[in-house]
């Protein structure tokens, strides 16, 4: 071979390095070998080849190319697991060194070691979040793969108005924190179910609530969920506008009452109470109360529902003197009120001619 | 599967070369760390990482796997923590004898007083086989001899059985084994060193130009160099 080696092929010769005065014994010293300077620069240069050689080069560098790798960070790539420590996973990506992915990067939701999400042996997807560290050996995540799929999931269940189910973390004075897909959201009080509000909130933690959400903003990482648009099955269908329904007052403010109405949550403003002026709701209504109420107007975008006592008082301050009175007759108001309703529609559309011309240009 | 391959039987040389940038063999460290010497056994640079010439590798491979058949005393030498248990497992394979914790310094160097350590360290395997009964220590004493066995078997666990200098060292990892290859040098032991472009070829008698970070790539050469 025509190659400058520096070894010799004989078994037991010395290397070229020790220079000894008796080579006869085993222990000569190694002179002040100080490291010659190479005088020339050393260059890469083409291997002189021989002609049997030439074939095996034009092997090697046809097949070369098929084992390269060039990994940026940021790349996604296919990678065998092949050992775990404490540190994290090893994984082999085909480069020159197995790249670690560290235990934090396994996985979206915490945990203790690498062997817990991954199997020896077994291929999973990584993303590159280090590159060459000059040995060789690159860093991995998981992570960030999970935790881009885990928000393009919600933003999936928000734009499909899908539930998903979460587990409560824990309560604060705003509403409560949960987890869903290994992020975390937040439902505000006014989102809870009815059947919640009411209980001991500090129960609810570790509990299981299906939910929808509400707001999906991955560049503030604001997750916003609502339980109650999750569990009405009707969402307000059923009630409509003018419909008189039971309901039970769910909490008193300074403004209204919250009075739950077939599921729904609906706001019993102060001013809608009654035709008499109101000092203070608490000294009408409290929660626990039931009362027949008149819906108002439903925003169904917002889960909202507006409702009234004022318009089924037969005579105007009855419900402050006489609450019985005005829930037996609340199916007959709610009856003029609708009639009212209909009449005032009617006369918009037959009324202005323009109305016309909009009402036939529609479908 | 690929660590089976056997150079050696009719085997192409494409195949070899196939079979040897399947496992990594031929991936060096990045350009600027390299050690100029490697020059000869640097393919080219791709990328900012220098390519071993794997061609090379087959004919010196060769050369060192009959320098091994002829030796009798081995020691495999390699701590960094991934190829530890590579090198583990090749020794006690072949009934070597090897290092793969931190290199004591002195092994070959301060023989006499290692051996006398590995003398010890039989004495108390035999020591703890006994029944505990037989052996007059009380259970203080036999835990304490028990911690004493634990530490030595870390350091002088894969050289048990080496009763005088080796014949041949292999070192996987020349920089990280520094120690060990002065030792070598200072007492005309041949050694079988596997380059990697940032490795000097002058410490060694045998030079095996091969990536020596991947596990896959250590587990092939050596494996190829004990069949």
């Amino acid at each position: 071979m025509s190659f400058a080696h520096r070894v010799s092929t004989q078994f037991a010769s010395t290397t070229t390095r020790s220079i000894s005065k008796n080579t006869a014994t085993k222990k000569s010293t190694l002179s002040s070998s100080s490291r010659k300077s190479v005088g020339v620069r050393a260059v890469i240069t083409e291997p002189v080849a021989s002609a049997e050689n030439k074939a095996a080069y034009d092997d090697f560098s046809g097949m070369l190319g098929d084992y390269l790798v060039d990994y940026k960070v940021g790349d996604k790539i296919m990678g065998k697991v092949s050992a775990m420590n404490t540190k994290g996973a090893y994984v082999d990506i085909g480069g020159k060194a197995p790249a670690l992915c560290p235990t934090v990067e396994c996985s979206l939701a915490s945990v203790r070691n690498a062997a817990a999400v991954f199997d020896e042996g077994q291929e999973y997807e990584f993303e590159i979040v280090k590159g060459d560290d000059g040995e060789g050996s690159m860093t991995l995540s998981v992570r960030k793969i999970q935790l881009e799929a885990a928000w393009e999931r919600c933003r999936q269940a928000q734009a499909d108005d899908l539930a998903l189910s979460s587990e409560v973390l824990s309560v604060n004075r705003g509403g409560i924190l949960v987890e869903v897909e290994n992020l975390r959201g937040f439902i505000p009080q006014s989102h809870l179910g009815p059947r919640l509000a009411l209980g001991d909130r500090d129960e609810l933690v570790g509990q299981t609530l299906p939910v929808k959400f509400i707001e999906v903003d991955e560049e503030k990482n604001r997750l916003v969920a609502s339980h109650r648009l999750a569990t009405d099955l009707v969402s307000g269908e059923g009630l409509d506008v003018g419909d008189v329904v039971t309901g039970i007052v769910q909490a008193v403010k300074p403004y209204g009452a919250f009075v739950d109405v077939g599921g729904q949550s609906g706001l019993l403003h102060i001013s809608q109470i009654s035709h008499e002026r109101i000092v203070a709701v608490e000294n009408v209504l409290s929660p626990g109360d039931e009362l027949k109420v008149l819906i108002l107007s439903k925003d169904k975008e917002r889960g909202r529902l507006s409702l009234s006592t004022k318009k089924l008082e037969p005579n105007h301050g009855d419900m402050l003197r006489n609450p019985s009175l005005v829930y037996e007759k609340a199916e007959e108001m709610g009856k003029l009120f609708r009639e009212r309703v209909a009449a005032a529609e009617a006369a918009a559309e037959g009324g202005s001619p323009t109305d016309e011309v909009v009402a036939s240009s529609d479908e | 599967m690929l660590i089976d391959f056997e150079m050696n039987f009719n085997k192409t040389m494409k195949e070899k070369l196939k079979a040897m940038l399947e496992t990594g063999v031929h991936f060096g460290h990045q350009v600027r760390r390299w050690n100029a010497k490697m020059a000869p056994y640097i393919y080219e640079e791709k990328n900012g990482i220098h390519i071993l010439d794997i061609v090379q590798t087959v004919d010196e491979l060769e050369k060192a796997r009959i320098a091994f058949k002829k030796a009798k005393n081995v020691v495999f030498v390699g701590t960094r923590p991934q190829i530890a248990p590579v090198i583990k497992n090749i020794a006690e394979e072949c009934n070597a004898h090897y290092v793969n914790t931190r290199w004591v310094g002195g092994l070959l160097t301060n023989w006499s007083t290692i051996s006398a350590c590995i003398q010890n360290l039989n004495d108390l395997d035999k020591l703890l086989e006994q029944d505990p009964k037989t052996t007059g220590l009380t259970k203080k004493e036999l835990v304490q001899k028990e911690k004493e066995m634990e530490r030595k078997d870390k350091f002088f666990g894969g050289v048990r059985q080496l009763s005088s200098l080796p014949d041949l060292v292999v070192i996987v990892g020349q920089p990280h084994e520094r120690n060990a290859v002065l030792e070598c040098q200072k007492l005309n032991i041949p050694t079988i060193t596997l380059l990697d472009s940032n490795c000097d070829p002058s410490y060694t008698t045998y030079g095996i130009p091969a990536n020596d970070d991947s596990t896959r790539s250590v587990e092939f050469i050596l494996k190829q160099l004990v069949s």
